[in-house]
């Protein structure tokens, strides 16, 4: 199968995997109490059954589910992905306007961990069983442990009042793209890449031991090659094949680890209005960063794949 | 409504539709998206109990005028707010912060000072001119009839201003109801509850340059119709009137004690924005609002901030603040608010809003943490004000279950709620036990005497364990066997709230004489669980939290009601007839209306009732706090959230007024 091939079957894969998700992700709030008209009304002592009834109508909620289901899905196949129902906002504007905020904050926590991760797995395995491995292995552990949002605050307990280096809230006058933005980046993309960091390090380390005990290794060795260049040349690029799958897996667990980041760190994203809407049961918005997530993550995917095969030559598009 | 919220604020922003002097009847229940309701901020108990709290929102002698002789003009005020602006419109909003940030840009025909006493405004004046002793039957003759779906839907798009009494939309194909129309034919026939006159002060500019006249109150009147806040709005208006260019007359349906704060609330807005759609006087919809307010909206990022500027034709700046009748303040005290700039920061964590205080970053923020405030109190640079709101805690006994419809045992369970400990130690001090059924800010016209009223009462509302083993020996003695087992619960995203549930459990397991299990739930799953029809039948204590305001009603109705059954905030099913017409004769009643006298005794005798018969335990009023940088001077905090800053700008009925003391560094910088 040739690589468009196979990239244009996993786009189309897409359709099936997204509306599944979409299904889901549908049962699921409405399976859970409260609507956003309950948020809005059902307390207020002034508003009856007979307002709260008319207001869900009003809002389209009154009917059963698969109608809802389907009435969202006729406008989203338009391009409609509705209203936020407390505050009229248009859905697709404030997903357009905060999705470069949290892919930026996602792929400098991505790098941020790869810069990390893989330079302390080459040095774990090859000093292997040393007092630096043992430290190397000891951070990782502390990285996959320690909870985002404290590592967080912590960091900007020491990056901020203690040291002043950092403001503690974002810049919300600059545009994401003004140079200072990298600056402000530092400490939240240190915070969601620190998890990513550690993960991706045991697996280098491990996948090199491994790379570093074969033949080809002893050969190259044989024949005179710096230690330098056998790990470089050789060892790195074969152990890279298992970091690029656990890279792309982890795509997902940066995007969900945005969510807290972002509160922690006032971080203008899609992570703020996620728990926004989970908190007022706006099913539009929850939808919309649901499938827009859902599109990231199998992206990334493809993008292992695609990776996996420059790597790896023996890889064919089955 | 519900405090959020938000919300927080964490009064429910969600949650949470407190429209402060604009909305005086309406109650809110705090449930508090991520955390605390304002009624109890904070989220940590803290060991160091009962901190002597300043509540009367001045760390000064409230009887000293303050020294306004070191006034600074200029500056940016920065504020940071825990949600997000929802909304710039106010009858398509109900959040806290949204109104927060609508009292910068928006005003009323009238406004009012922490105490609930109303002044005119951009009203110069306003008179009572007459009430008519008739209730809503009266309308009869001008209803129309409409149709009711099975969901009880009205066939209508008009908005429905009185619901005849003995229809029921539920049950009836028809009912008859009197729509704004309507409403103009009875007003014409004399047929109404009261009628306000109110002559509109001239030359007052909005910030687009409109003259205000007789036909923006009436316009903003219309827009109210059918909106978010109607409920709210039209449970006492009748109709608006514009009588000549400057006068407009409100009239309410029926006799209304709390018609000279619930009639005039609304947000006037510019004929230009008028008649625009619903929700839609927003930036993110392409419209910046126009008010004749202070400060204009210059800016706004969604999410991330909105900055405000002085308005530079301002009408009291203009007229000056001798303009108004019945200011008494000294010639120092500014025509206007002193600061240039405001800017409003959204950061919904409240660790983050700590710290960027901290760190210089904002000038003032609210609705922190308990030990936060603590730690804030207790710092060099920074000052805490507190002042007492009108939220409060309750739990509901489960009245229609037996034995809990006995008032003896409810009685006794009430002698086991340690109210002191819980503001000592869940709330750090950041609160008061709730001794009477009232707050400061509602005793004027809920109670007579208040001094009276709390030494009749508190007896009945002290942690007495001994009383209540009296008082449940009695319910024993009547075959009533003992340990009961009984379930408390309430939502698990105010840490407080289920610490104060906690210890109540405790107190009542501690008697020996229950068996408590205590659930909490999320927010939403929680308000669902309430408000079910079957909620009543349940053997459960439920607690939450509400908002209320300067209304006395607002601390009793919505608790007790029998038409709040499944909705706010009745929520174990109480029908108590004597109480509904006593509530009823406190507020809608013609002898109510000019004797505040009466009224106080009318609301005594409801606060006897409801001791006697003690259906709920109210624990504690909460406080409204600012934690401020001490570069602002002379702020004193509102009793209601959404008023704040607004009131703490500017607020001649108080000689209120904040400056920044560091002027020069910042133009240095």
């Amino acid at each position: 199968m040739s690589l468009r091939r196979f990239i244009l079957n996993r786009i189309l894969s897409i359709i099936p995997i997204l509306f599944g998700v979409s299904l889901i992700t549908f049962g699921l709030v409405h399976l859970t109490p409260g609507d956003p008209i309950s948020q809005m009304v059902a307390l207020n002592p002034d508003v009856g059954p007979n307002e709260e009834a008319q207001l869900r109508a009003r809002y389209g909620l009154d009917g059963p589910v698969w109608e809802q289901y389907l009435t969202w899905m006729a406008n989203v196949l338009t391009g409609d992905f509705g209203e936020v129902i407390s505050t009229n906002r248009d859905v697709s504007g404030i997903v357009l306007a905060r999705l470069p905020a949290t892919i930026a904050l996602g792929v400098f926590g991505w790098a941020f961990g790869l810069a990390i991760a893989i330079p302390a797995g080459i040095y774990a395995a090859v000093h292997k069983d040393e007092l630096g491995d043992d430290v190397s292995r000891f951070l990782a552990l502390s990285g996959i442990s320690i909870p985002n949002f404290w590592l967080g605050l912590m960091l900007i307990l020491i990056g901020s009042l203690w040291l002043g280096l950092w403001p503690v809230l974002a810049p919300s006058r600059l545009p994401l793209y003004h140079p200072n933005m990298l600056w402000y980046l530092i400490l939240p993309g240190l915070t969601i890449g620190t998890a990513a960091a550690a993960g991706i390090m045991r697996v280098m380390r491990t996948s090199m031991g491994e790379e570093m005990n074969k033949d080809y290794v002893t050969a190259a060795r044989a024949k005179g090659l710096p230690e330098r260049q056998v790990i470089l040349k050789h060892v790195l690029r074969n152990s890279l094949i298992s970091v690029v799958t656990l890279a792309a897996a982890l795509t997902a667990s940066i995007v969900s680890g945005s969510v807290v980041v972002e509160v922690v760190f006032n971080w203008p994203g899609l992570g703020r209005e996620f728990i926004n809407a989970i908190n007022g049961r706006e099913v539009n918005m929850i939808m919309a960063i649901t499938l827009f997530t859902g599109v990231f993550i199998i992206l990334a995917n493809l993008l292992a794949d695609i990776l996996y095969a420059v790597l790896d030559p023996r890889i064919r598009y089955d | 409504m519900a405090e959020d919220d938000n919300t927080p604020a964490r009064r429910i922003n969600r949650r949470r539709l407190l429209q402060g002097m604009g909305a005086a009847g309406v109650v809110g229940v705090t449930g508090c998206i991520g955390g605390n309701g304002d009624d109890d901020p904070g989220d940590d108990a803290g060991d160091d109990a009962g901190d002597d709290v300043d509540t009367d929102g001045d760390d000064d002698d409230d009887d000293e005028p303050a020294d306004l002789s070191g006034i600074q003009e200029g500056g940016t005020l920065r504020i940071a707010e825990g949600a997000n602006i929802d909304s710039f419109d106010p009858p398509y909003s109900t959040d806290t912060t949204s109104s927060s940030a609508q009292f910068f840009v928006f005003e009323g025909l009238v406004t009012s000072d922490t105490q609930g006493n109303y002044y005119p405004w951009l009203a110069e004046s306003y008179e009572l001119v007459e009430t008519n002793d008739i209730d809503r039957t009266a309308y009869e003759e001008y209803m129309i009839s409409v149709g009711a779906d099975e969901e009880g839907i009205l066939d209508t798009d008009a908005q429905v201003i009185v619901q005849h009494p003995e229809d029921n939309p539920l049950e009836d194909d028809e009912v008859r109801i009197l729509t704004t129309e309507e409403a103009a034919d009875a007003v014409a026939d004399g047929v109404f509850g009261m009628q306000y006159r109110y002559e509109l002060r001239e030359g007052v500019e909005f910030h687009n340059g409109e003259e205000l006249t007789a036909e923006h109150v009436v316009a903003t009147a219309a827009r109210y119709e059918n909106s978010d806040v109607s409920a709210q709005t039209f449970d006492s208006v009748l109709y608006v009137e514009e009588e000549d260019e400057y006068t407009v007359s409100i009239y309410a349906q029926v006799p209304d004690a709390e018609g000279e704060g619930q009639l005039p609330g609304f947000y006037i807005h510019s004929l230009e924005q008028a008649e625009l759609p619903g929700g839609e006087v927003d930036p993110r919809q392409g419209n910046t609002p126009i008010g004749t307010g202070p400060y204009e909206l210059v800016e706004f990022e969604d999410e991330q901030y909105a900055e405000y500027e002085k308005f530079d034709g301002y009408w009291l700046e203009e007229m000056g603040v001798d303009s108004l009748d019945w200011f008494e303040g000294g010639d120092e005290f500014p025509d206007g608010p002193v600061i240039d700039e405001i800017e409003l920061e959204i950061v919904p964590d409240d660790a983050t809003r700590a710290g960027a205080l901290q760190n210089d970053e904002i000038d003032v923020t609210s609705g922190l943490a308990t030990a936060t405030l603590d730690d804030f109190d207790a710092a060099e640079d920074f000052v805490v004000e507190t002042t007492e709101t009108g939220g409060y805690t309750y739990i509901q006994y489960p009245v229609n279950i037996e034995p809990w419809d006995d008032e003896r045992l409810r009685q006794a369970v009430n002698h086991l709620v340690p109210r002191q400990q819980i503001v000592d130690n869940v709330l750090n001090g950041w609160g008061r036990p709730a001794w009477t059924d009232i707050p400061e800010l509602a005793e004027e016209s809920g109670t007579a005497d208040a001094e009276a009223l709390e030494e009749r009462i508190r007896p009945q509302n002290e942690f007495d364990p001994e009383r209540a083993a009296e008082l449940i020996e009695e319910v024993e003695n009547d075959g009533v066997e003992f340990p009961l087992e009984v379930q408390l619960e309430t939502n698990a995203d105010n840490d407080d709230r289920v610490q104060l549930v906690e210890l109540i459990a405790a107190s009542m397991e501690e008697s020996g004489y229950f068996e408590t299990s205590v659930e909490t739930y999320e927010w939403n799953s929680y308000i669902a669980r309430v408000l079910d029809p079957e909620y009543p039948q349940e053997e459960i204590i439920p607690c939450i939290g509400l908002s209320g305001t300067f209304n006395p009603e607002s601390f009793c109705d919505a608790l007790h009601n029998t038409a709040n059954i499944g909705q706010c905030c009745n929520l174990t099913g109480i029908s108590d007839e004597e109480f509904d017409e006593m509530v009823d004769a406190a507020r809608f009643d013609v002898d109510v209306v000019d004797d505040q006298e009466l009224r106080g005794e009318r609301y005594d005798e409801i606060w006897d009732l409801l001791a006697e018969r003690r259906y709920s335990s109210i624990t504690h009023f909460g406080l409204t706090d600012a934690i401020m940088h001490n570069r602002v001077q002379n702020f004193s905090t509102h009793p209601f959230p959404e008023s704040m800053y607004s009131f703490a700008l500017h607020a001649p009925q108080e000689e209120q007024v904040i400056w920044l003391d560091d002027q020069d560094d910042e133009d240095d910088e």
